[in-house]
């Protein structure tokens, strides 16, 4: 990442760039006008703008939105983000000297706060009755905790005891959580025992389900999970990540159908309009640095992959997914902001910040 | 007339140079461009990497406009090696090469894969794995080392691979009584990134006879990931039970960042030819 932000500076910087933009918005005609025998463009690279993703859904790519001082605002591993209702983009981090970043849609930063979470991994941005709250699974800290926009704790969910699933808080390992719409907390366990966690908005535990197996209704690393209201009717859909699957169940945890995503691995479902998007951290067999994002439509069918690989379906099914180009090292959360661009932020990768794609 | 020229191609380009963007896009934002990126390495799929008479080899990268280009002696891949327009069928050992090309984009590394023509597949053996593998990557055992089901780079997936952090691996082999192998081969899984290292050394006995042995360097550098089979040529002399000992380098290398403490060894297949 960072030589490829040293090489593009390096471009911009000696004007290479864009006197060789221009050539790039020549006319064929013009081409054609000007090819006399002074002129040779043979030996003159045509530099383009990257763009990434398939069919409606494509992108331009600033890898320099949002990068700070990291001496005054380090990062370790981006691993998620949302959008609050005032348009604020928010980044958790697990650097624990400011967990969480708040910028503006441009990359500007506004605010940091945040000390406590040094496994802050799952952030669920929650508007109750006009109001941000936010959640931040901890996985270091065994524990869910709720705060304000601005960050007061405002409740703490524990390991679940009385589950009877749990004898130590070392088993209980949640990576995120997801509100529904009578503020009930659904909370995914899913670097520990892969139960899904069923509270009332008090924190009364209600349900359990999921859990590790090789049943359709079991996990392998119940990453992430949201609530899908695009029916009307709400239900859960949570990421089975090593599986390469997304798992719907209703809202009282019956298990109701299995997406495959094969060479996927997919952290956490994020539902904008009618569409899905999922950063994928690792590709193919599951190498290192072969992350991309996936966009599924209404009819949960891989429409794009922005940094993946064409997706393709033979009777039906998707044909294994790949990397396609090295942009993305390890996605691990996409915010779509209400412009349609992605805010991309990566896992292991260089405590580098997020990246931005612009929808075109 | 040539200097003519060049004043119009100047305005042309300054008058296009800002219709490229959309409105929303009116900030100055310099977009990443294309050509700053590497392609990512195809995909190779193989039905048999141990073949008798011949194997398949399919190749794949779904990116619009690239080209695959491969080599079967060992060389390196250019745009001017063979291009690849349908799947391989390929009948001697050899070392297959394979890289990516698109117009916009940097060339992929080279995937690299040996594919091992064999004479005949033994049947007729009993294999007892004498050290536990850990309980982290159990693989199946004694049946996982046969099935000819080959583990791919993830190791974390399925149960082909089992993994260890032992001082030695000992497995006991009973050859049935007639049966005549020539070679014994080990596929081992190498992924310095994830501390897994291929063995120093592989030593063959009969009782306590030392039969066959085979010795290997330390890697000086990380290389790529890559499965890769071990042999050992068996003496026409030789008993029914044998004993492979398999014996992981001490230490991880100074170069890694596990230097000093014990590197993991993976295998997933055992067999003769």
């Amino acid at each position: 990442m960072f030589l490829e932000k040293w090489y593009l500076g390096y471009l911009l910087n000696n004007n290479v760039l864009k006197r060789r933009t221009f050539i790039e918005n020549l006319s064929l005609g013009a081409i054609g006008f000007i090819s006399a025998p002074a002129f040779s463009f043979d030996n003159i690279k045509i530099l383009k703008d990257l763009i990434v993703g398939h069919n409606s859904h494509k992108y331009k790519v600033d890898l320099n939105w949002g990068a700070l001082n990291s001496d005054f605002y380090p990062v370790n591993d981006c691993h998620e983000m949302v959008q609050d209702s005032k348009g604020r983009i928010l980044l958790l981090t697990n650097h624990t000297h400011n967990n969480v970043i708040v910028y503006d849609k441009k990359g500007k930063l506004i605010e940091v706060w945040g000390t406590e979470y040094p496994g802050a991994h799952g952030l669920t941005l929650s508007n109750e009755n006009g109001e941000d709250f936010l959640y931040i699974a901890d996985n270091s800290r065994h524990e869910v905790i709720k705060t304000t926009i601005d960050g007061q704790e405002l409740m703490t969910l524990g390991y679940p005891k009385e589950s009877g699933k749990y004898e130590k808080a070392e088993q209980y390992i949640p990576t995120e959580t997801a509100i529904a719409p009578n503020g009930d907390i659904y909370v995914a366990d899913g670097y520990g025992l892969q139960y899904i966690l069923h509270y009332n908005f008090k924190g009364e535990l209600l349900n359990v389900f999921g859990g590790r197996g090789d049943g359709e209704e079991h996990f392998d690393n119940a990453h992430g999970i949201c609530i899908d209201q695009r029916s009307g009717t709400p239900s859960l859909l949570i990421t089975a990540r090593m599986q390469n699957k997304l798992k719907r169940f209703n809202l009282d945890g019956e298990y109701i159908e299995s997406l495959d995503l094969p060479g996927a691995y997919i952290c956490r479902p994020v539902i904008h309009n009618k569409h899905v998007f999922l950063a994928t951290i690792w590709s193919g067999d599951g190498s290192q640095n072969t992350g991309f994002v996936s966009i599924l439509d209404e009819k949960n069918q891989l429409i794009s992959a922005p940094g993946g690989t064409e997706p393709k379906y033979v009777s039906g099914k998707l044909k294994p997914m790949r990397q396609a180009i090295n942009l993305f090292k390890h996605p691990h959360d996409v915010c779509v902001d209400e412009d349609e661009n992605l805010y991309v932020a990566q896992w292991n990768a260089g405590k580098t910040y997020p990246i931005k794609l612009y929808r075109v | 007339m040539i200097r003519g020229l060049v004043f119009v191609f100047v305005i042309w380009a300054t008058s296009c140079s800002t219709s490229g963007h959309s409105s929303s896009m009116s900030e100055n934002i310099s977009f990443a461009q294309a050509e700053a990126f590497q392609l990512s390495t195809p995909q190779l799929m193989i039905d048999s990497i141990l073949f008798v008479e011949n194997a398949e080899v399919y190749l794949d990268l779904d990116v619009e406009g690239v080209e695959l280009f491969y080599t079967l002696d060992g060389a390196a891949v250019s745009k001017k090696s063979k291009k690849y327009i349908g799947p391989l069928e390929i009948d001697a050992s050899t070392e297959l090469k394979v890289k990516a090309f698109h117009p916009e984009y940097l060339p992929s590394k080279e995937v690299l894969q040996k594919v091992f023509k064999v004479k005949a597949l033994k049947k007729g053996m009993k294999i007892h794995l004498q050290t536990q593998a850990n309980k982290n990557y159990p693989g199946e055992g004694e049946k996982s080392l046969q099935d000819l089901k080959k583990g791919t780079l993830n190791f974390r997936e399925g149960k082909a691979w089992s993994g260890f952090q032992a001082e030695e691996v000992l497995i006991d082999i009973d050859l049935e009584k007639g049966l005549d192998v020539e070679r014994l081969y080990l596929s081992v899984l190498e992924d310095h990134g994830s501390w897994i290292f291929s063995p120093h050394r592989l030593e063959l006995y009969e009782d306590k006879k030392l039969l066959a042995f085979s010795e290997y360097k330390k890697p000086e550098q990380a290389q790529p990931s890559e499965i890769k089979f071990l042999y050992l040529d068996v003496p026409p002399k030789k008993g029914s039970h044998l004993r492979l000992k398999i014996i992981p380098f001490s230490e991880i290398p100074s170069w890694h960042p596990g230097v000093g403490t014990k590197p993991w060894f993976f295998m997933d297949e055992l067999f003769f030819e």
